[in-house]
């Protein structure tokens, strides 16, 4: 059985190397925009323009695969790939388009001052946590290191909830910072909610089915 | 589910002592398009062959195993080759008319098993033409000679052919690698219209053909049966590396 | 340097223009002393061309010396020879190519077949001598004469048949059996229908080459002063090869002349037989184009 390197291969290649520099655009850009939540400063110009490239690359790796289907008729595990890469892209874009949507909140509420950070700073460092895993679960493939993101997510989800019980029954904090901290904290989630998506998607490119 | 129309048991075929299909089993469903792929060489000419008992007619050819046909063992002692072969009808590689008229191509079959009344051939050779999309292109043509026409219409001529003896299966050899892109096209639409009445398996080196047509899919390696299963499942997520490596391109 | 390629390329053509010079010299003399030889022929026999040559019997008087027994006979033997290679010529060639199993002893039969073919065609006429003359007790007959030529054409026969056979593609074949024919069925309606126009044609061959044999002739019929219509198989016969040679062999130089015209005579009925024959390959020919 020889292996050679047939044409779909470059593309596909160029899809994952697009595929990589977005992971690498998507962590800094909502790394970014927690660290301007906990400090306060303002990215926001900065963190907009990262979402933006992404975005770009996501029509970028749509086009690119919507060619590869078009040339090749590809099949079995090259069709997943490609599947796939289109679905993880969008995810990723997303990811930026939250991040972005943080900044924004920050803007609103005067630099995010009002913020409840000692909440925020808890619950995103499970939130970066939760995407690392995710991006290292893309760059390896490996699908067993994927499952310890469905209890993370459980966590992150209940931390949300939590939060807002709280809220309602919490009657010291201002309008600016129960709102200010309760839109951070819905972005923060649904962050969460795509890092787990991409590794669902992982999992169908490696195995054919999206049950991690 | 119905009883399938064809099924295999330990199915294996030598010639001489080159083991050419290995200990196959295998269950073609009625009223659906089974495709056959792999690589040349993998047995998958000689596995269609088995369902016909063509094989007899290779001069060391020597089968071993169990191929039933509606439940009875087509292989048994007491069977004979031409019944089955009216049962069991067979489309080649490159179109095979006889150098007679078309009316007379079509009529061969039924002729052979002894109807001559005009008006049954007539109404026959008419049926069957239309159940392979030929008829309209040849019916003010019926007594020209049937070298005469296209590759494709050839190969329709063929299937034509076939039919006419009312078979169960159809069992067809990489029926298009012969023919130009529109010709393929046309076959298969008809191979999907003939599904509707009879069984049909097909021989392909085209795996696009085959996950184009075909209900189910089996893959052949080395005379083995490797992989089986519904088409769309084989195309996007094989169970086996090595029809994952065959399908991608990858080898073969 | 570039001398050198113009002396290779000069000597090249040279060569070839030197070959072909030699082709076309030894086809010019193959085709002159045919024509030669023809036209030779043809003006010695012509002044005796007339119709009472192909009416009368043979007599010592040249003026009126005929044909009228060798050519019933040359044409008796042609039928019978025909009718009897025929079925055996065919069925033989049907067997070894249909029926009998692809072995060893199979292509030791065909190989001795085509050297049959090759046998010095007196050895045919002693055999038939002593076999359908004295054994049989069929006397110097027709149908004695007719045996010995069947025998003598038959290897030739089978190998033109089975040539026939041989040019219908195994997919037709296999296409007939796919639809539930027997073998015999295949045979009969697939391969012979295909395959008679060239078996025809060897048929004919073979009977012109019937008509053109002596030696077996001679052995056979040793008569050569026949003056009656041959009326059954059991009759005795003459053939125009003999006649011609009886003829040649008189001290007379008319017979000379009338020996050519039966050159002649024989000559106009062979190139018929090959006309039939050519226009059956043609007709066959057509229909495979298609």
């Amino acid at each position: 059985m020889s292996s050679y390197a047939r044409p779909l291969d470059v593309g596909l290649n160029a899809m994952a190397e697009v595929l990589l520099e977005m992971v690498d655009l998507a962590e800094r850009t909502v790394s970014a925009s927690i660290e301007a939540a906990a400090e306060g400063g303002k990215l926001d110009a900065q963190v907009r323009i990262w979402s933006t490239e992404l975005q770009g690359k996501y029509d970028d790796v749509e086009d690119k695969a919507v060619e590869l289907i078009a040339r090749y008729q590809p099949v079995a595990s090259d069709l997943r790939v490609i599947k796939s890469s289109m679905k993880i892209a969008y995810d990723l874009a997303r990811l930026g388009r939250y991040a972005y949507d943080i900044v924004q909140v920050l803007d609103l509420v005067n630099g995010g001052k009002a913020a409840d950070k000692p909440f925020l700073e808890k619950m995103s460092k499970k939130v970066l946590e939760m995407m690392r895993l995710s991006f290292e679960t893309l760059r390896t493939r490996d699908v067993q290191m994927a499952r310890k993101l469905i209890e993370m997510d459980n966590e992150v989800d209940s931390l949300y909830r939590g939060y807002l019980k709280g809220l309602i029954d919490n009657p010291n904090l201002t309008a600016a910072e129960a709102v200010s901290t309760a839109l951070i904290a819905r972005h923060l989630e649904r962050i969460a909610d795509h890092a787990w998506y991409i590794a669902e998607s992982v999992s169908y490119m490696v195995t054919g089915t999206y049950i991690v | 589910m119905s009883e399938p129309a064809i099924e295999t048991k330990a199915l294996s075929v030598w010639f001489g002592r080159n083991h050419a299909v290995r200990n196959v089993a295998l269950e073609i469903q009625t009223n659906q398009i089974t495709a056959i792929i792999g690589p040349s060489g993998c047995g998958k000419s000689t596995l269609l062959r088995c369902f016909n008992r063509m094989n007899d007619l290779i001069p060391n050819a020597r089968v071993e195993g169990v191929v039933l046909l509606n439940g009875e063992n087509i292989y048994q002692l007491d069977v004979d080759p031409t019944e089955i072969r009216r049962r069991v009808g067979m489309v080649f590689q490159k179109p095979n008319p006889f150098p007679k008229s078309v009316y007379e191509n079509a009529a061969f079959g039924p002729r052979l098993n002894g109807i001559n009344s005009e008006s049954e051939l007539d109404s026959i050779v008419r049926k069957s033409l239309e159940a392979a999309a030929l008829w309209d292109e040849v019916k003010d043509r019926l007594n020209d000679s049937a070298i005469g026409l296209s590759g494709g219409q050839q190969q329709r001529l063929c299937i034509a052919r076939a039919l006419a003896v009312d078979p169960q299966v159809i069992l067809m050899d990489e029926p298009c690698s012969a023919l130009d892109p529109q010709a393929t096209a046309k076959i298969e639409q008809l191979m999907t219209e003939l599904a509707k009445d009879y069984t049909v398996v097909v021989v392909t080196h085209n795996m696009q053909q085959a996950a184009r047509v075909s209900n189910s899919t089996a893959f052949m390696y080395l005379g083995e049966l490797v992989e089986y299963g519904p088409t769309a499942q084989i195309f996007e997520s094989p169970k086996n590396e090595l029809t994952e490596n065959y399908i991608t391109g990858r080898f073969g | 340097m570039k001398a050198r390629k113009t002396g290779r390329k000069t000597r090249r053509r040279l060569t070839g223009t030197i070959l072909l010079s030699l082709f076309v010299l030894s086809t010019g003399i193959a085709i002159i002393a045919l024509t030669v030889l023809i036209i030779d022929t043809a003006s010695d026999g012509a002044p005796w061309l007339s119709w009472h040559l192909l009416t009368n019997f043979s007599s010592r008087d040249p003026k009126q010396a005929g044909l009228r027994s060798a050519l019933f006979g040359s044409i008796w033997i042609a039928a019978l020879t025909g009718a009897i290679c025929f079925p055996l010529g065919v069925g033989s060639a049907i067997y070894l190519h249909e029926y009998a199993p692809k072995n060893r002893l199979t292509s030791f039969i065909n190989l001795n077949i085509f050297n049959l073919s090759g046998v010095p065609s007196i050895l045919y006429g002693l055999l038939g001598l002593g076999l359908f003359v004295d054994l049989l007790a069929l006397g110097r007959s027709i149908i004695a004469g007719a045996l010995t030529m069947a025998l003598l054409v038959l290897p030739m026969m089978i190998v033109a048949s089975r040539e026939a056979l041989v040019t219908v593609p195994e997919g037709r074949r296999f296409g007939a059996y796919a639809l539930g024919a027997s073998q015999w069925q295949v045979v009969r309606r697939v391969v012979l229908p295909e395959a008679l126009p060239g078996i025809l044609t060897g048929t004919v061959l073979a009977m012109s080459r019937a008509i053109g044999e002596a030696a077996p002739m001679i052995a056979i019929s040793a008569l050569l002063y026949v003056t009656f219509d041959p009326t059954s198989p059991l009759d005795r016969f003459t053939v125009l090869p003999i006649q011609i040679f009886n003829w040649i062999s008189r001290p007379q130089a008319a017979f000379a002349g009338l020996a050519a015209a039966g050159i002649i005579v024989l000559l106009v009925l062979l190139l018929a037989m090959n006309a039939v024959a050519i226009l059956l390959r043609d007709r066959y020919q057509k229909r495979v184009r298609e």
